[in-house]
């Protein structure tokens, strides 16, 4: 058990190479386009594929007034967009909308960190969260509505009740699932309790929160228009469900594109500040 | 140098850094609260490098902890530079075998960090840092963050953030463990390269025999579950300043390798953990705490 193989070892004190990330060479790189256009071309060739078997179908196969076409959504495009009604139903529930995912987010932000830090408080109210955690939150409308009308404010209620215990729970899992070797080290270094909450909670708490962000935000957007539903004249939510009874599956189908299409946008722009702000997290997740 | 002397009757020149008493840890909150450590008696001078070996569960750990001031001790007595402390010990610098540097920082930041908390100006705990950032090898990588590094790299980021604040007493938990054999040899030749020279006071704690000799001005090899002190090696006989190769060659080596090699051996089961409970370990410690109490009840 003494022959230990012991390499040769140098005494430069292991000065490291000077290795730059590796760049993508130019045919790597025409290679990628080549392969990201074909990428879109098969996407856009589904797409075309659909709208054309959708359109064949309506009147052929289904009643027009049952599935519309993608001709007739695109004319009842046309007319919502002339009017101006579209424009304004969707900043209406935008504005909804990004005021309950705001308010949800800073709500929901706060009281995971403070769950996470005061962990004697999180130990007794925690079966409280987990109830509101799981009743379903929209079935609160009708009480909102009684506490706070139907105007813009019980959409934004709804939508920030609905959205903030995604964020509340992630933020608060990130609290705990520090690492007690890290802490340790903090307490070691001589950090008191307001160094490691803003040196080590908050910033391990932000790659989570970006990332309950894009869950939270489709769920902010359903609050305001469930909100819409319960009582409203004016939105996006409001728009698909008039259209709705007087059976004009066009316009509920514009709506619905609308709210998807905005919701998208979105949610690439939360994507881009995930890795903005979460560099140091490596590439960010792949699309 | 006294060496670590497994009595504290070792000629301390000054206050040792480190000095325990018939301690004994226990984790709180288990049922069965069994100690992790009992009965160690270990006195660690200004300037020295002790090195602690021992299977894996034997408490080498848990002796850190208390070094550092994270864990008291439950019976026995501690003392950190001659007093007993309540809070935790003052220039500590404690390098854990997981690694433990802030992600979203880069090499700067992070070897800044201890800096930043005790309130360092930003432009002298810049210029500090990357002063030490140099030399810990790593002056061209100081806007990297951690992902971009190697296992190696990121060692001796910590050991630059260990060393930055010029602390009394280092401690070290196996924090090559994770290295491949020759990157291995190449931190613990980086590391002596640091130390020597400086009074820093050093605890290594490694499962790795040959780590230790290769390292340490003695070792302290211990054994059993609760583990214990079992024997206390001096390194005075062992060429210095010789390779590694060389050092390994030497006589003196052999002997204190297969000495020490028993003590830990000794009290292994066929899996390598330190035998547990039910063994003939346990009557050992036993009958060591026994013969402890009663020379401290004479």
């Amino acid at each position: 058990m003494t022959t230990h193989a012991v390499a040769p070892t140098r005494t430069d004190r292991g000065a490291p190479p000077k290795r730059r990330p590796v760049k993508k060479q130019r045919s790597q790189r025409s290679a990628w386009a080549l392969d990201m256009l074909m990428l879109w071309g098969i996407r856009a060739l589904i797409v075309v594929a659909m709208l054309g078997l959708w359109q064949f179908c309506s009147g052929r196969v289904f009643p027009v007034f049952i599935v519309s076409s993608p001709q007739l959504v695109f004319e009842r495009f046309g007319d919502f967009m002339e009017g101006g009604q579209l424009l304004s139903d969707l900043s209406y529930t935008m504005r909804a909308c990004l005021m309950g995912f705001a308010i949800g987010a800073v709500i929901g932000s706060s009281l995971g960190l403070a769950f996470g830090i005061f962990e004697s408080v999180a130990r007794t109210i925690r079966p409280f969260a987990a109830m509101l955690y799981s009743t379903p939150k929209i079935m609160l409308a009708p009480l909102i509505v009684v506490w706070f009308g139907v105007d813009l404010q019980m959409k934004v209620v709804i939508s920030a009740f609905s959205c903030m215990w995604v964020i509340f729970y992630n933020v608060w899992n990130a609290t705990r699932a520090i690492d007690r070797n890290l802490l340790d080290q903090f307490r070691l270094m001589g950090a008191n309790q307001r160094q490691i909450i803003a040196g080590l909670y908050f910033p391990s708490a932000t790659t989570w929160l970006l990332t309950s962000l894009r869950v939270a935000f489709p769920i902010a957007l359903i609050g305001a228009v469930v909100g819409e539903f319960v009582a409203s004249n004016q939105g996006l939510g409001h728009l698909a469900l008039d259209s709705g009874h007087r059976f004009d599956t066009a316009g509920v189908l514009v709506a619905v594109l609308t709210i998807t299409f905005t919701a998208m946008l979105i949610d690439s722009l939360l994507t881009a500040l995930q890795r903005k702000v979460a560099l140091w997290q490596g590439e960010g997740e792949r699309k | 140098m006294s060496g670590a002397s497994p009595q504290g009757t070792g000629d301390t020149t000054g206050t040792p850094v480190v000095e325990f008493k018939h301690a004994e840890v226990t984790y709180p909150g288990r049922q069965v609260t069994r100690p992790a450590v009992i009965d160690v008696d270990l006195s660690v001078g200004r300037g020295e490098f002790v090195c602690v070996v021992g299977p894996s569960g034997c408490g080498k750990s848990t002796l850190l902890h208390v070094c550092s001031g994270l864990m008291k001790v439950s019976d026995g007595e501690f003392f950190y530079l001659g007093q007993e402390w309540k809070k935790l010990h003052p220039d500590v610098g404690y390098v854990t075998q997981k690694e433990t540097l802030l992600p979203w920082k880069t090499v700067l930041g992070n070897i800044a960090l201890p800096l930043k908390l005790r309130g360092v100006p930003r432009a002298e705990r810049k210029a500090r840092a990357a002063d030490m950032a140099a030399s810990v090898g790593l002056g061209d990588w100081l806007d990297r963050y951690p992902r971009e590094l190697s296992g190696g790299m990121r060692q001796r980021v910590q050991l630059g953030r260990t060393l930055v604040t010029q602390p009394t007493l280092l401690l070290m938990d196996e924090p090559f463990g994770a290295l491949d054999a020759v990157l291995r040899v190449r931190m613990q030749e980086f590391l002596k390269s640091r130390i020597q020279g400086t009074d820093l006071t050093t605890i290594f704690v490694t499962h790795d025999l040959n780590e230790a000799l290769t390292l340490g001005d003695s070792v302290v090899a211990m054994a059993g579950a609760p583990g214990t002190i079992d024997q206390v090696d001096h390194l005075d006989d062992l060429p210095r300043g010789v390779s590694p190769v060389e050092l390994r060659q030497s006589p003196a080596y052999a002997e204190h390798e297969a000495r020490l090699w028993k003590v830990i051996a000794g009290h292994l089961s066929d899996d390598g953990k330190a035998l547990d409970n039910d063994s003939f370990v346990r009557r050992d410690a036993e009958a060591l705490r026994a013969a402890a109490q009663e020379s401290r009840g004479a």
